[in-house]
């Protein structure tokens, strides 16, 4: 099937225009609701190509066109977050049917086009019945049978003033504003409807935004509390005279991985707050930040463990750093973390190439405790933890899957039980940026 | 000499801030509340006793009964004579900025401070406190 980002060059940025609705309410795109999508697509070509061909209603056909790329657009925001999808589907109704208008009243040989108007109406019942699925669907209903009604009106009186000679022009006219009123209340309608339904959306995730806010606060709270715990009596540590030069050093260290730590939490937190705000995009190096990452943990437990980035071609990236650096974090850390084994090399060797439509392929290898088949399906659940020597919150790969699906990207693990784990992470490129 | 009166559930932090003040403080006296609910009796009994209120509050935000919030409106409420002679402070490991605006909306608060309280972090607690008693007797 043919994108529809790529027809319409939809960047992220109209993503972060969905607002809150787009963080919670992500959903995956329903094959039923694609293939009406598709099916409304075709519908208004082949309609447009028939017109134009069979009739000399080229103005229909235009108003075809020009209204398709509006259904097609709210379609993709369908598969977002419907908030916006109902809003964009709506307007394109609303545009087609002035439109329509305009065409009935203008048109030289008088109001007889009425029975093109019919066919408007199927793409425009099939949105409708799309967007206000679920608890709204009676909604959807109520209203496509009043549009309809209202339709049928203007087609019936058409039909009659088209071909009654009877009629004076004068009689045609007043008819002709009696459809436009009718016409406009029902646009009018239609707006505060959907003004209507969009409030009820808004508060259903301003709700379920607020609990999920409520979560996180508790779990940051009681994941930072012991850790500064820990920081408070190493500072109170080193207010005590120490004469050992080393355990100086010692504390230093300790101090530094919990201040990183720390930092980490800080980093889940913004987040988990800040999932509704929009990619922050910039150019980096992926094997310096691969290596600070490993720097930067190695003194956890990791200073035994031979460390090795193998590179094909340019590493330079324009991505989210943040965001990838949360995702390395978690999964070098994860490398670090579980080759406690008693092996002879605890070895972590990172791969960073190029992949065929110019993305990442960053491929993280340990030979470290590894993970059982039957665990390994629940390695990206939340507060999933497939070990009990760990110290992980579960959280970490439930973490790096949401901010790879936030990228576009994908993470998945490979693991055998004893010999160690592959976790490979795809991070998308524009092709521009070549 | 300052009297201190610390609020806070979490034992370990009590214990670690009381050696931090004493460190910066040393002729400080310390008392310590693992419970809200228990440092709103102590201070209703220092009340009706007519006795003189701690020089410094250390309330930290998340406690069960009565958190942190709870207890700055009881001080807002209960605390005779003007509560600028008492400093009192927020520590918290909230990195909330809501938590944070909110705190500070209490007019009285001398600050809102992250937690673990540092050597630094009490000196200037102390500083302050020591400058508007001169100020004050003056």
């Amino acid at each position: 099937m043919i994108s529809l980002k790529k027809i319409f060059n939809i960047d992220d940025s109209i993503e972060r225009q969905s607002g809150e609705s787009e963080s919670i309410l992500v959903r995956k795109g329903n094959q039923v609701h694609l293939f009406l999508l598709y099916l409304g697509g075709i519908y208004m070509v082949v309609f447009a190509l028939i017109n134009y061909y069979y009739d000399d209603k080229v103005m229909a056909a235009l108003v075809n066109v020009c209204s398709l790329p509006f259904v097609l657009l709210a379609f993709y925001f369908f598969k977002r977050g419907w908030t916006v999808a109902s809003k964009l589907l709506n307007l394109s109704q609303i545009i087609v049917v002035i439109i329509l208008i305009f065409l009935v009243t203008r048109s030289s040989d008088g109001p007889n086009n009425g029975d093109s108007i019919l066919v408007f109406f199927i793409p425009v019942f099939i949105g409708t019945m799309i967007v206000f699925q679920g608890k709204e669907r009676n909604f959807g209903y109520v209203f496509s049978l009043f549009i309809l009604a209202l339709m049928s009106m203007l087609i019936v009186s058409d039909f009659h003033l088209g071909h009654d000679p009877a009629y004076s022009q004068k009689q045609i006219q007043r008819e002709l504003t009696l459809n436009l009123i009718g016409a406009a209340v029902a646009t009018m309608m239609e707006i505060v409807f959907i003004l209507l339904v969009s409030n009820r959306i808004d508060e259903e995730l301003i709700k379920t935004n607020k609990e999920l806010d409520n979560f996180v606060y508790s779990v940051s709270h009681d994941l930072r509390s012991p850790l500064l715990s820990v920081k408070g009596l190493l500072s109170l540590m080193k207010e005590r005279p120490m004469e050992d030069e080393k355990s100086v050093d010692y504390l230093q260290m300790a101090e530094k991985s919990v201040n990183h730590l720390d930092d980490t939490i800080r980093e889940i937190l913004a987040y988990s707050r800040n999932t509704r705000l929009g990619l922050s995009m910039e150019k980096f190096d992926l094997k310096v930040l691969a290596e600070q990452v490993y720097e930067d943990l190695r003194y956890v437990n990791g200073e035994n463990i031979s460390f090795a980035i193998a590179v094909e071609g340019s590493t330079e990236i324009i991505s989210d750093r943040s965001r990838i650096n949360t995702v390395l974090r978690n999964v070098i850390g994860n490398a670090i973390k579980y080759s406690k084994a008693p092996i002879d090399n605890p070895c972590i060797n990172v791969s960073i190439k190029r992949g065929n439509k110019n993305e990442v392929l960053i491929r993280v290898e340990d030979n470290g405790e590894g993970i059982s088949k039957e665990k390994l399906e629940k390695v990206f659940d939340m507060f999933y933890r497939g070990t009990s020597t760990g110290q992980g919150t579960g959280l970490g790969l439930y973490i790096c899957r949401e901010i790879l699906n936030k990228l576009g990207g994908s993470i998945t693990i490979q693991s055998v039980l004893g010999a160690g784990t592959t976790i490979e992470l795809t991070i998308p490129q524009e092709t521009s940026n070549k | 000499m300052s009297n201190y009166l610390l609020v806070e559930d979490d034992q370990i932090f009590l214990f670690l801030h009381e050696h931090m003040i004493k460190i910066a403080d040393p002729s400080a006296t310390i008392m310590t509340m693992q419970s809200s609910v228990k440092a709103v009796e102590y201070l209703e009994d220092l009340i009706q006793s007519g006795k003189q209120m701690p020089d410094c509050i250390l309330v930290d935000l998340n406690m069960p009964e009565m958190n942190g919030f709870e207890f700055l409106e009881y001080c807002g409420q209960h605390i005779p004579g003007p509560l600028s002679l008492v400093h009192i402070y927020m520590v918290t490991s909230s990195l909330y900025d809501s938590d944070r605006e909110k705190a500070l909306s209490f007019s009285f608060l001398k600050g809102f401070r992250e937690k673990p309280l540092s050597r630094e972090i009490v000196t200037d607690m102390l500083e302050r406190m020591l400058k508007e008693k001169r100020s004050n007797n003056n």
